[in-house]
């Protein structure tokens, strides 16, 4: 779905098209913003999970964090 | 999450592309929220995990103050087997059934260093263990054996190591603690351990449970994938516990109950490995069958006792043997002492090998430690012996003797290499794989009695290759000699006087 619009060429109103289609573009920039952030963290996960101890270290600091 | 979410003033809108659009972008806004907590949650997460680091590279002496950390809940037991854990794969081939090594999803061949005191040691001189652990990896070992509990006197006076105190022994402070250093450095440094104990005679029932239990969270904990092979007790008959192995299963489970039960695992070693059944019996219930190898007479019959552990089907338990204490220089009982140097123990460790057997070779301070173990005969043979195997040995034909009845003359019919003169000549451990189109050998070559005629014969085609020899001196398996022998041709190799036994590497032509 990113990058799409839905249902926004059949609004009437053209200044809440305007603020829908910027809502959209809003929305489509943070999806892409957590994906990286989600690749970048799993990335330092496996780097740092090299670590002997450290995938250990995470599980419970993780589940800490859960409470 | 998002469906339970209001919609603030969409009801309102009259047209209802706006408000079709309006609830996606609610909807969409809302699944952010949550990833970004989850993110949020990771990194402080993350954040907690990234201050060990120091600790866990050793780098920081608190890491000696974790025993807090060592309670129940600490971890789960996992059921998912680690990539670089060791595990065993089953093979049905040519009617009987057989199972090689796998770590990292490829074939490996075990070869630990008997290191019994390792533990108890590291509770007294951590450094000095530590710098035998490194020795012990750089030179090429799978990993190490040792016993986490030590305490009949006086055999072990001043090696004892236990969490309680026990009659004339008093325990070891901070033990689970050490242990888990312990582990963790064996970690660190990729070191695998066959782990076991012994002289569990004076721990009650109880106190059996809870150590079990408590060593089930160290692993957890640690990571199983450190464990090469996991056995209750060592000679279940002399450490408190009876022939039968009564009680060695709830133990056992009670350490998967922490630990899991991904780890290779084993109860105990028969008092008679080489008894008809006997691996088979004391094997129920787990994937290894340990072997304690028959250390009496000479080199040939240490030899022999290992081989046919596998060549005689009533010997073998249908799964994995490893061989976790075999004779060697610093083992109690084992005759022909004269023998037991880099020649012997890096025979009998390509022995096991070639027939299907992890070997943990026992040095000259195996049992007990009093000097570093580089200067043990065979330290750095056994393993760059090991290394000229083939890794994937253990899925090809099964091994056998050029002679199987010997002395009684006769020639196996599947037999490649064998002694040009059968009555001077060497007996050959042999096995071949003809998979994908190329023919591979390996072999290993022995003589009951120490001077031998020199000379092999090919009996079914042409084969290729090289001979060596075990020494204590780099690069300590050495190329003496190479053969070219089509079928039916012999050839006399050029080995010093000394040499009791050699090993065959060729391909067929």
């Amino acid at each position: 779905m990113a990058g799409a619009f839905p249902h926004l060429s059949q609004v009437k109103d053209p200044q809440a098209g305007t603020t829908l289609r910027l809502l959209w573009d809003r929305i489509h920039a943070c999806e892409a913003a957590l994906a990286q952030a989600r690749a970048d963290r799993a990335k330092m996960e496996e780097r740092l999970s090299q670590i002997p101890g450290f995938a250990e270290r995470l599980a419970l600091a993780a589940s800490r964090a859960r409470g | 999450m998002a469906k339970h979410r209001p919609f603030p003033h969409l009801p309102l809108v009259d047209d209802p592309a706006v408000q079709a659009s309006a609830r996606l972008l609610w909807d969409r806004a809302a699944t952010l929220h949550d990833g970004i907590g989850e993110e949020q949650a990771a990194l402080i997460a993350g954040a907690r995990a990234i201050e060990d680091i120091p600790a866990l590279l050793r780098q920081d002496p608190t890491r000696r103050s974790r025993v807090d950390d060592v309670k129940p809940g600490r971890c789960r037991p996992t059921t998912r087997i680690h990539e670089s854990q060791l595990i065993t794969e089953k093979f049905t081939r040519t009617g009987a059934d057989w199972a090689a090594f796998l770590r990292d999803g490829q074939p490996i061949l075990p070869i630990m260093c008997h290191y019994m005191e390792a533990f108890s040691r590291y509770t007294r001189d951590r450094s000095q263990v530590e710098e035998e652990l490194k020795a012990i990896k750089a030179a090429g070992y799978t990993g190490i054996r040792f016993l986490d509990i030590l305490n009949v006197q006086p055999f072990w006076e001043g090696r004892e190591v236990n969490p309680i105190d026990v009659p004339d022994v008093a325990k070891t402070e901070r033990y689970y603690e050490k242990l888990e250093d312990f582990l963790a450095y064996c970690k660190e440094i990729g070191l695998l351990v066959n782990w076991s104990r012994g002289d569990l005679e004076a721990y009650s029932s109880d106190q059996r449970t809870e150590h079990f239990t408590r060593i089930g969270e160290i692993a957890c904990a640690v990571g199983v994938e450190t464990i090469a092979v996991f056995e209750v007790v060592n000679e279940s008959d002399l450490n408190g516990f009876t022939d039968d192995f009564e009680g060695l299963l709830p133990l056992l489970n009670t350490f998967f109950s922490k630990a899991g039960t991904t780890m290779l695992s084993a109860l105990s070693s028969p008092l008679v490995a080489e008894d008809e059944g006997e691996l088979a019996r004391t094997s129920a219930g787990v994937p290894i069958a340990m072997a304690h190898g028959h250390r009496g007479n000479d080199l040939y019959n240490k030899l022999f006792a290992i081989r046919v552990i596998r060549a005689a089907g009533e010997l073998w338990p249908g799964k994995a043997v490893w061989q976790d204490e075999p004779p060697g220089a610093g083992t109690s009982g084992t005759d022909s002492p004269e023998e037991m140097d880099e020649q012997g123990m890096t025979l009998m460790a390509l022995q096991a090998l070639l027939h299907d057997q992890a070997y943990s070779v026992t040095l000259k301070n195996a049992v007990r430690w009093n000097s570093t173990f580089s200067k043990d005969a065979g330290f750095y043979a056994v393993p760059a012996a090991v290394a000229k195997l083939p890794n994937d040995l253990m899925t090809w034909l099964p091994a056998i003797r050029s002679e199987p009845n010997w002395p009684i003359p006769g020639v196996h019919p599947k037999a490649e290499l064998i002694a040009h003169d059968l009555a001077q000549g060497p007996l050959i451990e042999q096995r071949t794989s003809f998979q994908q189109g190329s023919g591979r050998i390996a072999a290993i070559a022995y003589r009951k009695v120490g001077v031998f005629d020199t000379g092999i014969r090919s009996m079914k085609r042409r084969w290729k290759g090289i001979a060596y020899r075990f020494t204590n001196e780099p690069p300590y398996v050495v190329k003496f000699d190479t053969f070219d022998l089509s079928k039916g041709d012999h050839t006399s190799l050029n080995f010093p006087s000394g040499t009791r036994g050699y090993l065959l590497l060729g391909n067929a032509i």
